[in-house]
């Protein structure tokens, strides 16, 4: 490095605005984008003229664990984005975490299809997909503009490990978004829940990991 | 070394001497943890002017609560995965290198003892570091070292018990 660039990098110094911890901003994304989700939910409620369902006990336990899911992959994400060596093992450990939780749902999912007979009901499934991909398009819409500036809020600090980091993103703010659309579901059998809630959320966050280092960058 | 957290505070501030004390000081030690990770002097003067930058670029993410050293060495670590994975995609190598950890790269304390004992062995003669690179990293004994740097075996074993003095004050400090 010669001394003329430090110069140009000393010159070009304005002050700075300090950001949040990685703390403070997970909870302002997630306070902010869940009442967002609310509203979108509401809205798409309204324009569907859904009725209002009853849900069994274990429907909202897997809701608050699917919630849990979506603030750890958040919190990790921003730990992840925050240069320092301590934050970095905390975010690995909870991103761990987030997603061994999520493939347990997953498994689970797929268990409850296989014992409880569900599993021609995939079929069944995949062939009303045209009516189907509405769920996905909920989800989406939900999602998209909390997800949006969540990428715009990690570009601002230093995103590291940015292929975890994408995944961790969509598995966060989808999982969430996921959340508020089941309630906009009528059918809550495992078969659906499987083929148009975990397996698109599965197939994002893929996605979302291998296009992590682009969708990061500064 | 333990004032880098005031001079990147006041660096927040704008504070221009500040800024180019830290950028001046951090130096050696980014050079440490570049070298540690990717083992080529070579590479070291490209990615240091890319961490740099990059500690230009992220300032506003310092904490003046956590360690300095900490924030530098996250970021020189990731700026060494970033080159080699544009150099490993430029080579269209199939070695992904998208799963390494920045952890398992070394952390800042491996890092600061690299940086701690450049300094200390710049403090000893080149007659000095050539015994003791013979003697401790070679394995070579007093008898074979004094007869590849031509001086008595008491006169390297004298030498050679002056430099651990000279390092272990230094260290010690």
């Amino acid at each position: 490095m010669k001394t003329l660039d430090v110069n140009n990098l000393v010159n070009s110094l304005e002050k700075v605005k300090v950001i949040n911890s990685p703390f403070k901003r997970s909870i302002k994304w997630f306070g902010i984008s869940f009442v967002l989700m609310t509203l979108l939910t509401f809205v798409l409620y309204c324009f569907k003229e859904c009725s209002m369902n009853t849900y069994p006990l274990s429907f909202y336990f897997e809701s608050l664990a699917l919630v849990l899911v979506s603030y750890l992959s958040i919190f990790a994400a921003f730990l992840y984005s925050s240069p320092d060596e301590t934050y970095q093992r905390y975010a690995k450990t909870l991103s761990i975490t987030s997603i061994a939780i999520w493939t347990s749902l997953f498994a689970y999912c797929i268990y409850h299809c296989l014992t409880q007979g569900h599993a021609g009901h995939i079929l069944h499934e995949l062939s009303n997909a045209v009516i189907n991909i509405t769920e996905i398009f909920n989800i989406l819409f939900i999602g998209l503009l909390p997800t949006l500036w969540l990428i715009l809020m990690l570009k601002k600090a230093f995103p590291t490990n940015k292929r975890i980091t994408g995944l961790l993103v969509i598995l966060g703010s989808l999982t969430l978004a996921m959340v508020f659309s089941r309630f906009l579901s009528e059918n809550i059998e495992a078969s659906h829940m499987l083929v148009w809630k975990y397996s698109p959320l599965l197939i994002l966050s893929i996605i979302s990991f291998l296009l992590g280092n682009k969708l990061l960058s500064k | 070394m333990n004032n880098w957290n005031q001079l990147l505070k006041q660096s927040q501030d704008g504070n221009k001497n500040s800024y180019k004390q830290f950028l001046t000081e951090v130096q050696p030690f980014v050079k440490a943890i570049i070298y540690k990770n990717l083992q080529n002097q070579d590479l070291v003067q490209d990615i240091m002017q890319e961490v740099l930058i990059a500690i230009h670029n992220s300032l506003n993410t310092y904490d003046s609560e956590r360690s300095a050293h900490s924030w530098v060495s996250v970021i020189a670590k990731n700026k060494s995965i970033d080159y080699l994975r544009s150099k490993y995609h430029k080579q269209s190598s199939n070695v992904s290198l998208d799963d390494i950890n920045v952890l398992e790269l070394g952390t800042a304390e491996e890092a600061t003892i690299n940086y701690d004992l450049e300094k200390a062995m710049m403090k000893i003669s080149d007659k000095q570091q050539k015994i003791l690179s013979k003697m401790k990293i070679e394995g070579k004994t007093a008898k074979e070292t004094a007869k590849e740097v031509k001086m008595s075996e008491s006169a390297v074993k004298t030498s050679a018990h002056r430099a651990y003095k000279i390092l272990k004050e230094f260290l010690e400090v």
